[in-house]
């Protein structure tokens, strides 16, 4: 969880106005430092290790013991599940008294200052649980002694009556888009696809807004006059000119073959909707030959037969790719997604440099982490050279990322090698 | 007024809001750390309505700024008013008057279109800022209110430094549509404000639609609550829930089954896939738990 310095002394601000019953602190501290929902989980961890909440159980004035022990138990379920925030209850939230606070606070505030130093905001370290274990005795005497406001908002670990439902998906979210591709389990890939969809859709939003504004442009001196006539040569209005939608052309080389699949079909629903941005899309799939294809009902459909059970040949498919004249234009982004382990065969780096010289931006994904690149079969150090950016995409996050950074990229205006026109030896 | 927790939570129940005890403390944290307050959550659990709810309490006036795709800082801080600028040299193009005196004149207050923001510092007293759905503004724009909330105080080159006589209460919400930057949420106090439980949607209704009886109202708190639980396109708000209880009061119905629900459906979802969906779990759904 990222905290800052700044964020810190927030904390202490905070402490020092709600002072440190159990509840308001919580709150305090976490409206301070978590600034992601899908961190509160981290939070509430470290939280109850830093300051247990144990004691109240034992405390037992007259509530009935199922309630007491439902709220341990899922206490407990929280801890071990690690990060897990429990169930909400249905009862409304308890109101503590506020009246006794302040006196309150300043003797929870003086035994405070006699613990160990390092304990303070213990959120930041889940360790700090051990320092905190020689004060547990203490604690729990002082809430054994019948402090009803302390059992109120210890049960507050649990008490918060929200619908955890969205909070949860959120952290859920969170963990799958950091998840690499190699790691994820069978079961966590329909999700992950469902969230490739869905963040396509959120993307989708900001790449057509970007180039709405840019609609609007300087202005035009030249029609601002002509308008002008009608008004007695005031220029009353002001015309801007309207700049032209310069969408690039999108060709995207996608390696089809068992290592890079996942990969490849979440690039393709990431895909999907910003259609739109750019004018002409061609979506390439290829493994040991290669075939254009198409993205129906989710599905990956190859307009030429494809066997996907190949050992993957980039070089091969480069070649044919360049000798059939692949359509590539100077307003065109060549992407590529692919581990470039070509099986030990020729890279035929020099029909790559042919294609990429002709395009506005060459960009690679990689789905593999940096460690990996250029590893055993990898010719990705040889492709690398004619590429313009590099993009590590091990995880859907990142591969996501990577196609915002991509949209944003400006084309370059460059000319093609004459010795780049000449026909492949 | 000073502000302690008591007053904050008077306040609340002063402008008939309902909410946790968390949210309290943060609101309470907000007004007096003077940090903004980061509101996300789902459409509809009611992050505007704290903004609104700050300016009752603190008795104030509310400034909104809602964002969308698009916004410039023409439209979100202030923009010189073009038009009059312009009568305003035709009208003493007579008068002989130099280059100095003309620019004075035209680049003074009285020209300058105040949009929120400036209208939020230049206020004589403290108010609430409202930037509303953050996440749709561009990320300049962010990246500026970002300088703009740090010292509170804007820059017009043809007017000098503008400085809040106050420092507004600012609260920004953002639907996560895109993903806010570090920066942004470091500077702020965060809150998550998911929709509220049965119990206190209940309470909600009591409150806003006191005479709907309560079996009804408990009733319809628990169907809206098993409803957000289903996966829909967009989960029923809390406006809506309201929206439904009036009608269900305005047709006298006394109690929740499925003809009644199957009529007035369409109040809390407002996709045919999500009503498509839930009519088929009606009888579930309707089911005490």
């Amino acid at each position: 969880m990222p905290i800052s310095v700044a964020e810190t002394l927030d904390a202490f601000e905070a402490l020092a106005i709600v002072g440190i019953a159990r509840e308001p602190m919580r709150e305090a501290l976490a409206a301070t430092l978590v600034k992601d929902q899908a961190h509160r989980g981290a939070f509430e961890e470290a939280f109850a290790a830093a300051f247990p909440a144990i004691a109240v159980e034992g405390a037992g004035d007259g509530r009935p013991a199922g309630g007491s022990g439902a709220a341990a138990s899922a206490r407990g379920a929280a801890r071990g599940a690690g990060g897990g925030r429990p169930p909400p209850e249905k009862q409304p939230e308890s109101q503590p008294e506020v009246a006794s606070r302040p006196r309150d606070a300043r003797e929870r505030l003086a035994r405070w200052a006699e613990r160990p130093a390092g304990g303070a905001t213990g959120e930041e370290d889940a360790e700090d649980a051990t320092h905190e274990a020689s004060e547990r005795g203490e604690r729990e005497a002082e809430r054994a002694s019948g402090d009803e406001r302390a059992r109120k908002s210890a049960r507050g670990d649990s008490a918060e009556p929200l619908m955890a439902s969205s909070s949860s998906r959120l952290r859920r979210e969170a963990s799958l888009l950091r998840r690499s591709f190699g790691d994820l389990l069978p079961y966590e890939i329909g999700e992950v696809r469902e969230l490739a969809r869905a963040l396509a859709r959120r993307h989708r939003g900001r790449r057509s807004r970007r180039r709405r504004r840019s609609r609007r442009g300087r202005t035009d001196v030249r029609r601002s006059l002509r308008r002008a006539v009608s008004t007695g040569g005031l220029p009353f209005t002001l015309v801007r000119r309207s700049r032209k939608p310069r969408r690039p052309d999108l060709v995207a080389l996608v390696d089809l073959s068992w290592s890079t699949r996942l990969a490849a079909d979440l690039l393709l629903s990431l895909l999907l909707p910003s259609r739109d941005f750019f004018r002409r899309v061609k979506l390439i799939g290829y493994v040991g030959a290669s075939a254009e294809i198409s993205v129906e009902r989710d599905h990956v459909v190859p307009h030429e037969p494809l066997d996907l059970d190949e050992a993957s040949d980039l070089g091969r498919v480069l070649v044919r790719l360049h000798d059939r004249g692949l359509p590539i234009s100077r307003n065109a982004v060549l992407l590529i997604l692919g581990d470039a382990r070509n099986n030990r065969r020729p890279p035929r780096v020099d029909a790559f440099r042919r294609l990429a010289a002709r395009a506005g931006l060459v960009a690679w994904l990689v789905p593999e982490p940096r460690a990996r690149w250029g590893t055993g079969d990898s010719a990705l150090p040889a492709y690398a050279r004619e590429v313009d950016v590099l993009l590590e995409a091990p995880d859907l996050g990142r591969l996501a990322r990577a196609l915002d950074a991509l949209a944003a990229m400006p084309l370059r205006q460059r000319r093609v090698a004459r010795r780049l026109r000449r026909p492949l030896a | 007024m000073e502000i302690t927790a008591e007053a904050v939570r008077a306040g609340l129940r002063a402008a008939r809001y309902i909410t946790t005890e968390r949210i309290e403390t943060i609101l309470h944290l907000a007004l007096v750390i003077e940090r903004p307050l980061l509101i996300e959550g789902p459409a509809g659990a009611g992050k505007t309505e704290i903004a609104k709810v700050l300016a009752k309490l603190l008795d104030t006036d509310l400034v909104r700024l809602q964002c969308y795709e698009g916004l410039d800082e023409a439209k979100a801080l202030y923009e010189w008013n073009y038009p009059k600028q312009l009568l305003r040299i035709q009208a003493d193009q007579r008068a002989d008057r130099g280059w100095n005196e003309v620019a004075v004149d035209l680049f003074s207050r009285e020209f300058l279109l105040e949009r929120p923001l400036l209208r939020a510092l230049t206020a004589p007293r403290r108010v609430v800022l409202l930037v509303d759905e953050i996440d749709k503004a561009d990320e300049e724009m962010e990246a500026f209110l970002l300088e703009l909330f740090s010292d509170f105080q804007v820059s017009i080159p043809e007017l000098g430094t503008v400085r809040a006589a106050q420092r507004p209460v600012v609260v920004l919400t953002s639907n996560r549509e895109r993903d806010l930057s570090e920066a942004l949420r470091r500077r702020c106090i965060y809150a998550w404000l998911d929709f509220p439980g049965v119990e206190k949607e209940r309470e909600i209704l009591a409150l806003k639609v006191p005479d709907l009886p309560p079996r009804l109202q408990e009733q319809a708190a628990r169907f809206v609550n098993a409803l957000r639980k289903l996966e829909l396109q967009k989960a029923p708000s809390i406006a809506e829930t309201l929206d439904w209880a009036r009608a269900l009061r305005a047709l006298g119905v006394e109690e929740l089954d499925a003809p009644v629900v199957a009529r007035t459906l369409s109040l809390v979802l407002k996709h045919e896939e999500d009503l498509r969906k839930a009519q088929s779990r009606v009888a579930t759904l309707l089911a005490p738990t």
